[in-house]
C-alpha cells in the first residue's frame, strides 16, 4: 500500500513518513500540489494525504486536479488540517477530498483513517 | 536519539527556515511591494509552525501563533487593512513567534501572558467587537451529532426537499435481470433482526440498531465506499448489512458514479452508541441519507424500506413479478414481534457477493402490509434529513470520545521541555542542490589545479624546492578528501530506486498471468543522486521487458524444465570507479533470429550484414525497435529499450545485454560512481590532447610490439593472448594527420562493456590524471566518439573518447571475436 503525502513542512512530512512507515505502508512525498500532481502521473499510489495551505499549488488545487484526471477519481484523499473552522475542510470535500485529518495528527487515528477509506 | 527529538531537530531547523521567510517577506512588504503572493507566504509560514508546535505540544507556542495566524488571515483576505501600523505589529509577532520557538527549543518556559499585549491588539483588530474567539487547542472537530428528535411526520414533511428514492422495482427491471436476480430484485424487504420474541413495536430488534443509508452521488464522487463503511461499522458491532438493489439499472445504463442502492443495517453490540455509528459515517455526512434508530424502534422511513413497497397512493406501479412474501403488519406492528421466515428470500449471497460481513444466524425477515407502509410512505412524503425516529432516544449516549486524539501527539503529552536531559539534537541544514553542484564542480577544478602543479614539478624542481613540494603532496592529499567529502554528500543509497521494483514485478506478475519473483542485491550500494533520479525509468523499462518477453509462460517453463516461479534478479554493486546495475531474468533469452530479422526490415541493420551474437543482443536497444509485432500492454510499444539507452548515456552510462537463449538475459547498466569527475588517461593524436576514461582500459601495448592481422574487408585486427580485437586508429576515425611512427605509437586496448573489447591506438601516452567532465551535447552538440570534453590543467581542451560509441559507430564493420 502506497501513500502519497504533500505537505509544504518538513516536520509533518516526517512525522507521517514515520508513523506510516511503521506501520508497514510505503509512503511518497512531495511538498506541494504541484510536485503531488508530479508523483501521481508517476507513480501508482492507493491514498493521498494532503495538507491545504501550500505554496505553488494548494491542496484544494491540488485535489481538483486530481479528481479532473480521471485515472484518479475513486483515490481515496484525506486533507490534513489544523483548521478550527470548517471552511478549509469544506472547500477540501466540496473539491473532492474524501476525508480528514486534524493537525496534530495521533498517530493511531490516522492509521484507522487510512484503513477508514482504503481498500 | 529519540525519534521524537529527530522530529524536534527537523521541526526546529523548519522553523529558522520559517522564521527568515517571515522576515524576508516582511522586509519586502515593508518596502512596498504588494505582491500578495508574500502575506500568502507569511501566513503559510506561521500556520506551519503552528502545525509542528501542536504535534510537540508548544502550548504557549500554538496559542500565540494561532492569534497571529487569524490576524494574518483577515489581513490577507484584505478584512483588515494592512497599514503601517499593523506591519509593524506583524513584524513585532514575527520577532515573539522566534522568542517562543527558542524557548522551545531551549526546552525554556516563557512567562505566563507572554506576548499577551500583541494577542491583545490581534484580538482588539480581528475582534471589535469583543466576540468569544474559538479556542486555539481545540484542534479536534467536535462532533456533532443530528440527534434525532420526536417524531412528528408532519414536521418532518416540511423539512425534505428532495423526494425519496423509488423503492419499486421497476417492470423493466425484470426483463433486464434474469429469474436469479428476479429474486433478488424482488426481495424488498430485509429486515435482519435476531428473532427474539417481545422485541418492541414497529417491530424493530430489541438489542439492534437500525440503520438506512442511502448514499448520494457525491459520495462516490469524493471517493468513498459504502462496502468500507460497512467494513468500518462492524468493527463497531456486530453488523448485518441489506442491500436493496431495486434500483440498479441494465448494465449499458449503469453509471459508476450513480447510486442505485440503498441499505439498511443493524447493528449490534455493547459499545454501539448512536455517536460511534455517526463517527463511522462522518466523511459522509451531506453525501448520503442516514437515519439511525436505537434498538427497538424503527422510523417510518425505516420500515417504508423495510417493506420495499409503496402502494398505489404514491402513484408508482407496483411490482409485476411476484412480490416478496409479506406477513400482515399486524404482525410487526400489533403483536410487535418480528416473525421469522426461512423461506424469505436471503440477501446473504447478496451480501457475501458485495463483500459485506454478515452474521452467522439465520435471519428472520419482517414484513409489514403494503397497504400500512403506503400510509406511512404518503406521509412522509419528500425528505431530505434523516427521518427522525419515533422513539425516545436511549438515554445511555456515550460521549463522543476519540479519546487518543485530544492533546498534543507523539507522547508530548509528558514531553515537558526539559533542556538538561535531552541530547542536543542532531544539526541538519538543507542545501540547494545547485550550491553543493557549484563546490562540486569547483573541487573538481581544484583537484585539476593540483594535478597540473603535480605535473610541473620536474626533478630540477623537486630537488630545489624540497618544502615547496612537500606541500604540493600535502594538497594532493588534502583534495582527494575533499572531493570524496564532496561526493558523500552527493551519494545515496540505490534502495530508494530499488524499492520501487518489488511492486512493479508484482504488478507485472498480475497483469501477464506469469510466476515471478525479484531478488535485489546490493540495495545499500550508493551512487550520486542525480544518478539515481535517472535510474528509476530504465530499470522500470528493464523489468518490465524482463517480465514481458524474458520470463516464459508456466507450460514453456516447464518444458524447460525450469522452476515454474521466473526470478528476476536486481542487483547494484561498485566496480573499480563505476557501479554496476545487472538485471538478469532465468527466461527464454533473446531469440536473436527474431531480433535481426526484425533490425533489417526497419533498417537497423544492413540487409548484407551478418552482426555477431552479442550484436544482435544489444540490437535491442537501437531506436524505434521492438521484438513485439503486437503492442502489448506493458512493454513493447517500440519505445522503452532505446529510452533506457538514452537515459543511460546521457548519465554517462552505458548498457550491455548477454543473452543465454533459454536461459535467460542479463542487462548490465555501468554508471559512473559521480557525474563530475572522471578519472582518465591522457593521449595524444597528432598533436592534440584525448582523454580515455580510465575505467574502460584494460591494458596499454606498444605499436610496435603488437601483433596485428587484416581480415578481408580491410580492418586491422589485434591479436593479443589468442583473442582477436577490433582496432580503431583515432587518427583516422578522427580524420587527422599523424606523423608518428608506426611502431612508435600506443595500443590502448579497452573494454567497455562485456567481453567486447577494443584497441585504440594512439600517438602517445600522456599520463594519468583526473578531470571534470563538460558536456558536449550543452555547450556545443553531441559527437559521434566523443562523450565530452574537459579542460586540462594548462587551459588545453580534451575530448573525452567514446569507447562505447566508437565501438557501436563500427558495427558495420564485420569483427570476429575467436572466444
Amino acid at each position: 500500500m502506497r501513500v502519497l503525502t504533500v505537505d509544504d513542512s518538513r516536520t509533518i512530512l516526517a512525522m507521517l513518513q514515520h508513523t506510516l512507515a511503521g506501520a508497514g505502508y510505503e509512503v511518497l512525498q512531495a511538498e506541494n500540489g504541484q510536485e503531488g500532481l508530479d508523483v501521481l502521473g508517476a507513480e501508482n499510489v492507493d491514498v493521498v494525504i494532503t495538507d491545504i495551505n501550500m505554496p505553488i499549488m494548494d491542496g484544494i488545487e491540488f485535489i481538483k486536479n486530481v479528481r479532473a484526471s480521471g485515472q484518479y477519481q475513486s483515490l481515496p484523499i484525506l486533507i490534513l488540517t489544523t483548521e478550527t473552522s470548517q471552511d478549509k475542510r469544506d472547500q477540501g470535500r466540496a473539491a473532492g477530498g474524501t476525508g480528514w485529518i486534524v493537525k496534530p495528527f495521533d498517530p493511531d487515528k490516522l492509521l484507522s483513517v487510512i484503513k477508514k477509506v482504503s481498500h | 536519539m529519540s525519534e521524537l527529538d529527530e522530529f524536534k531537530a527537523t521541526y526546529f531547523d523548519e522553523c529558522s527556515e520559517l522564521l527568515a521567510e517571515l522576515e524576508e517577506q516582511f522586509l519586502a512588504i515593508e518596502a512596498g511591494d504588494k505582491d500578495p503572493e508574500r502575506l500568502h507566504a507569511v501566513f503559510r509560514a506561521i500556520h506551519s509552525i503552528k502545525g509542528g508546535a501542536g504535534a510537540f505540544g508548544f502550548t504557549g507556542l500554538v496559542k500565540f501563533a494561532h492569534s497571529f495566524e487569524t490576524l494574518l488571515d483577515f489581513v490577507r483576505d484584505g478584512r483588515i487593512e494592512l497599514d503601517p501600523k499593523v506591519l509593524t505589529l506583524c513584524i513585532r509577532s514575527s520577532d515573539l513567534v522566534a522568542d517562543f520557538v527558542s524557548a522551545a527549543q531551549d526546552g525554556r518556559e516563557l512567562e505566563d501572558g507572554y506576548g499577551g499585549e500583541q494577542k491583545a491588539e490581534f484580538e482588539a483588530l480581528c475582534n471589535p467587537d469583543g466576540a468569544e474567539e474559538e479556542d486555539p487547542e481545540d484542534f479536534d472537530i467536535e462532533f456533532t451529532p443530528v440527534m434525532v428528535g420526536g417524531a412528528d411526520l408532519a414536521e418532518d414533511e416540511d423539512v425534505f426537499e428532495n423526494p425519496p428514492l423509488n423503492l419499486i422495482a421497476d417492470g423493466d427491471l425484470d426483463a433486464a435481470l434474469g429469474d436469479a436476480e428476479d429474486d433478488l430484485a424482488n426481495a424488498d424487504v430485509v429486515f435482519a433482526g435476531d428473532g427474539t420474541d417481545g422485541a418492541p413495536e414497529f417491530g424493530a430488534a430489541a438489542d439492534a440498531w437500525t440503520l438506512t443509508f442511502t448514499p448520494l452521488p457525491a459520495l462516490f464522487e469524493r471517493a468513498n465506499d459504502p462496502l468500507l463503511l460497512f467494513r468500518e461499522l462492524s468493527i463497531v458491532g456486530d453488523s448485518q448489512v441489506n442491500a436493496d438493489i431495486r434500483e440498479i439499472p441494465e448494465l449499458n445504463d449503469f453509471e459508476p458514479f450513480q447510486p442505485y442502492c440503498q441499505w439498511v443495517i443493524t447493528l449490534k453490540g455493547d459499545d454501539v452508541t448512536e455517536e460511534r455509528i455517526r463517527e463511522v459515517f462522518e466523511f459522509v455526512e451531506g453525501d448520503c441519507e442516514i437515519e439511525v434508530t436505537p434498538p427497538g424502534v424503527l422510523s417510518e422511513r425505516q420500515t417504508s424500506i423495510l417493506v420495499g413497497e409503496i402502494g398505489p397512493a404514491d402513484g408508482a406501479p407496483a411490482p409485476k413479478s411476484p412480490p416478496a412474501p409479506k406477513q400482515e403488519l399486524d404482525d410487526v406492528v400489533d403483536t410487535a414481534a418480528p416473525e421469522a421466515s426461512d423461506d424469505a428470500p436471503s440477501f446473504a449471497d447478496l451480501a457475501g457477493a458485495l463483500g459485506v460481513d454478515m452474521a452467522a444466524e439465520p435471519v428472520p425477515e419482517v414484513e409489514p402490509s403494503a397497504e400500512e407502509v403506503a400510509a406511512a410512505k404518503a406521509a412522509a412524503a419528500p425528505k431530505e434529513e434523516p427521518v427522525v425516529a419515533a422513539a425516545p432516544v436511549p438515554e445511555k449516549i456515550e460521549t463522543p470520545g476519540p479519546e487518543a486524539s485530544k492533546g498534543p501527539a507523539f507522547g508530548s503529552a509528558t514531553a515537558k521541555p526539559k533542556a538538561t536531559d535531552s541530547k542536543p539534537p542532531v544539526q541538519s541544514i538543507r542545501v540547494d542542490l545547485d550550491k553543493v553542484d557549484r563546490v562540486v564542480n569547483m573541487v573538481g577544478e581544484l583537484v585539476i589545479t593540483q594535478s597540473m602543479l603535480t605535473q610541473q614539478m620536474d626533478e630540477t624542481l623537486r630537488d630545489k624546492y624540497q618544502e615547496l613540494v612537500r606541500g604540493i603532496e600535502v594538497l594532493a592529499q588534502t583534495t582527494r578528501g575533499l572531493q570524496d567529502s564532496v561526493m558523500a554528500i552527493r551519494a545515496q543509497p540505490v534502495k530508494s530506486v530499488f524499492s520501487r521494483m518489488p511492486r512493479l514485478v508484482r504488478e507485472l506478475a498480475s497483469k501477464t498471468g506469469k510466476k515471478i519473483k525479484l531478488e535485489m542485491v546490493g540495495e545499500n550500494t550508493e551512487i550520486d543522486k542525480t544518478v539515481i533520479e535517472q535510474l528509476s525509468d530504465p530499470l522500470t523499462h528493464m523489468i518490465r521487458n524482463s517480465a514481458d518477453h524474458g520470463i516464459e509462460d508456466a507450460e514453456k517453463r516447464a518444458s524447460r524444465r525450469k522452476p515454474e516461479t521466473g526470478t528476476i534478479t536486481l542487483s547494484a554493486e561498485q566496480a573499480g570507479g563505476n557501479i554496476l546495475i545487472i538485471v538478469e531474468d532465468d527466461g527464454g533469452g533473446i531469440n536473436r533470429e527474431r531480433v535481426l530479422a526484425l533490425a533489417k526490415e526497419k533498417g537497423v541493420v544492413a540487409p548484407d550484414q551478418t552482426p555477431t551474437d552479442e550484436q544482435i543482443d544489444n540490437l535491442i536497444f537501437a531506436p524505434g525497435f521492438s521484438t513485439v509485432t503486437e503492442v502489448s500492454d506493458l512493454s513493447g510499444r517500440g519505445v522503452g529499450m532505446d529510452v533506457v539507452l538514452s537515459n543511460i548515456k546521457k548519465i554517462g552510462g552505458s548498457v550491455h545485454v548477454r543473452s543465454n537463449p533459454g536461459r535467460g538475459t542479463r542487462m548490465t547498466l555501468r554508471l559512473p560512481l559521480t557525474l563530475a569527475v572522471l578519472d582518465v588517461m591522457l593521449v595524444s593524436v597528432a598533436g592534440c590532447p584525448y582523454v580515455v576514461p580510465l575505467s574502460s582500459i584494460v591494458e596499454t601495448i606498444q605499436a610496435g610490439r603488437a601483433e596485428f592481422g587484416k581480415v578481408p574487408s580491410g580492418s586491422r585486427l589485434l591479436q593479443i593472448r589468442g583473442e582477436y580485437v577490433p582496432v580503431v586508429d583515432l587518427a583516422t576515425r578522427f580524420a587527422m594527420h599523424t606523423d608518428a611512427e608506426e611502431k612508435d605509437r600506443f595500443v590502448v586496448l579497452c573494454e567497455a562493456e562485456g567481453t567486447n573489447k577494443l584497441a585504440i591506438i594512439v600517438d602517445e601516452i600522456i599520463g594519468q590524471q583526473q578531470v571534470v567532465i563538460k558536456s558536449s551535447e550543452e555547450n556545443y552538440e553531441r559527437i559521434d566518439g566523443i562523450a565530452g570534453g574537459t579542460i586540462l590543467g594548462d587551459g588545453q581542451v580534451a575530448l573525452i573518447v567514446d569507447v562505447q560509441g566508437l565501438k557501436t559507430s563500427r558495427v558495420n564493420h564485420r569483427s570476429s571475436a575467436a572466444a
